[in-house]
């Protein structure tokens, strides 16, 4: 049987890097990022701390953020600190069954999940759609009496 | 100067001219016949037309401002976004004619004949109708806020919508009339009859109703918050999702009463339990008032259930502490306290929109809270919870400011959240 292994970049607790990461394989932080995150994938253990501009798919955080982030799912527990918008297509938040711990201690922050923008899709002419061009300009539409 | 002299005029209706947009100010119009004349936007601002035959005239868009149209005849006549502020209509004839969209503030139409009108979206503040007949008359969405419509004959007038806060119905007479979400906010109704008459959402926050009759009227969610009901006749009112504090009926003349949600009369409640029936409306506390008679399954003590399809407007809603609510109809601009530990669930059909919750209650949203609020004038939508929970189809658009213990936050995969959250000041 042959054996896969998920490539990761693992940054141990105890450890802090300052600056831009980017990365194509998952980022394991239990130490410090202070910068510029790009990952598919990040994870945030309990003891890690992730500060900055932080673009993943996927965010799975039980320790500390702070700063703008963005992904496409995004799960939390640990804290968000404060003066950090969370931008996200979805998120989870399990609710804490131990009363007097909370899953996730929020901040003065923002969450942006999902589509909210509240408004009804407008209803697109056909004719004006048609007579779109390439650059994206409106060409004349020829219509006879 | 005029266009034409009076005999002009008389000469040009003989021969069926038209005298659309002519300048006709100054013209003495006085009993003159100008039956069925094309009038359209003409001006005749001021002019004299006492006891002047209109029946059937063209005066759309007209100019007749302060006109003087005494006991006139403007029977059938078409008087669309005709300008009549400060006019005098006393004694006129407008049965059947249309003023839809008119201006007719400060006008005096006291004692005129307006059955079968139509006054939709007309513009009458501060207008004179009083011992006007009004009959059947359309009047929804007109302004007729500090009007004076007293001893006026409004049977089976509709105004629905119409803004008539602090408008003066003494002694009027709104049999089977339709006042469907009317605001008659501080309006002073004393004797008023509204018997049969279709209230449901209308606000009469404040009114003085002193032996104002609402016999077999519809009441369901119209607000009697502070208003004055002493002497009022209630019995046959269907009386579900009224606002209103329980002593206020204190003196009422009631045999019986409807409190069930389709005001079908299936379980009627008798005078003498009237009190104590209503008092099941209310929340724990007693303080202020919650609305809705219980759903089947939501019987127990601090219960409340607001069903499908219910509107709850600028209401003010307190439930004591361990209360339970469920929400599953709308709920605008209404300003709710949760005691502690009480348990808000906003369910899948439910939505609140511009509401704001207060209190160290749990929130639980399934449905749609939207909070639509001036955050910087009236605080975050949502204050103080012990627990928010939005469900994978729940909607939050709004802001949550957290208790000192900080608020424990749910949030299942699927939800929508646009949500500001502060810590606690």
């Amino acid at each position: 049987m042959s054996e896969t292994t998920v490539k990761q970049t693992i940054l141990e607790d105890g450890t802090e890097i300052e600056g831009a990461v980017k990365s194509k394989c998952g980022i394991v932080v239990s130490g410090q990022i202070k910068g510029e995150v790009t990952a598919p994938t990040l994870t945030v253990t309990g003891s890690g701390i992730l500060q900055g501009k932080v673009k993943a798919t996927q965010l799975s955080s039980q320790g500390s953020l702070a700063g703008e982030i963005e992904a496409d799912s995004v799960e939390l527990s640990g804290s968000v600190s404060d003066n950090t918008i969370i931008r996200a297509n979805t998120m989870e938040v399990k609710l804490s069954q131990n009363s007097g711990k909370l899953q996730v201690a929020f901040g003065n922050c923002e969450l942006q999940v999902g589509d909210t923008s509240n408004k009804k899709q407008p209803k697109v002419d056909p004719v004006v759609a048609a007579n779109v061009n390439g650059n994206g300009h409106h060409s004349e539409a020829k219509h006879g009496k | 100067m005029a266009d034409y002299s009076r005999d002009e005029i008389l000469d040009k209706v003989s021969k069926k001219e038209s005298l659309e947009r002519a300048d006709l100010r100054d013209v003495a119009l006085d009993r003159a016949n100008l039956e069925g004349v094309n009038l359209r936007r003409a001006d005749l601002e001021g002019v004299n037309m006492e006891e002047c035959i209109l029946k059937n005239a063209n005066l759309s868009s007209a100019n007749l401002r302060d006109a003087y149209l005494v006991r006139a005849n403007l029977e059938g006549a078409n008087m669309q976004k005709a300008d009549l502020e400060g006019a005098n209509l006393e004694g006129a004839n407008l049965q059947g004619a249309d003023l839809s969209r008119a201006n007719l503030e400060g006008a005096s139409l006291e004692g005129a004949k307006l059955n079968g009108a139509r006054l939709n979206y007309a513009q009458m503040e501060l207008a004179n109708l009083g011992g006007a007949s009004l009959e059947g008359v359309q009047l929804a969405n007109a302004d007729m806020r500090d009007a004076y419509l007293g001893g006026a004959k409004l049977s089976k007038a509709n105004l629905q919508n119409a803004q008539m806060e602090k408008a003066n119905l003494e002694e009027a007479d709104l049999t089977g009339a339709i006042l469907t979400e009317t605001n008659l906010r501080g309006a002073y109704s004393e004797g008023a009859n509204f018997t049969n008459a279709v209230l449901e959402g209308v606000i009469f926050e404040g009114a003085a109703l002193g032996k104002a009759k609402f016999a077999d009227a519809d009441l369901r969610h119209s607000n009697f918050r502070d208003a004055k009901l002493a002497g009022v006749t209630m019995t046959g009112a269907k009386m579900y999702g009224v606002l209103a504090k329980e002593d206020q009926w204190d003196d009422i003349i009631v045999d019986w009463a409807d409190f069930t949600e389709k005001g079908d009369g299936k379980d009627n409640t008798k005078g003498t339990d009237f009190v104590s029936r209503f008092k099941q409306m209310l929340n724990g506390n007693g303080q202020s008032v919650s609305v809705s008679t219980m759903a089947p399954a939501a019987n127990e003590q601090g219960k409340r259930f607001f069903g499908k399809g219910d509107v709850l407007r600028n209401a003010t809603l307190e439930f004591g502490e361990k209360s339970i609510v469920e929400i599953e109809s709308r709920f605008e601009n209404c300003s709710i306290t949760l005691g502690e530990d009480a348990k808000l669930t906003i369910g899948p059909n439910g939505e609140l929109k511009g509401c704001q919750i207060v209190g160290a209650g749990e929130i639980m949203i399934h449905g749609r809270f939207v909070g639509e609020r001036r955050e910087e004038e009236e605080g975050p939508s949502i204050i103080g919870p012990k627990i928010l929970f939005v469900g994978k189809d729940g909607f939050v658009l709004g802001s949550i400011q957290q208790p000192k213990q900080m608020t424990n936050f749910g949030f299942e995969k699927g939800c929508k959240l646009s949500l500001k959250i502060y810590k606690a000041e």
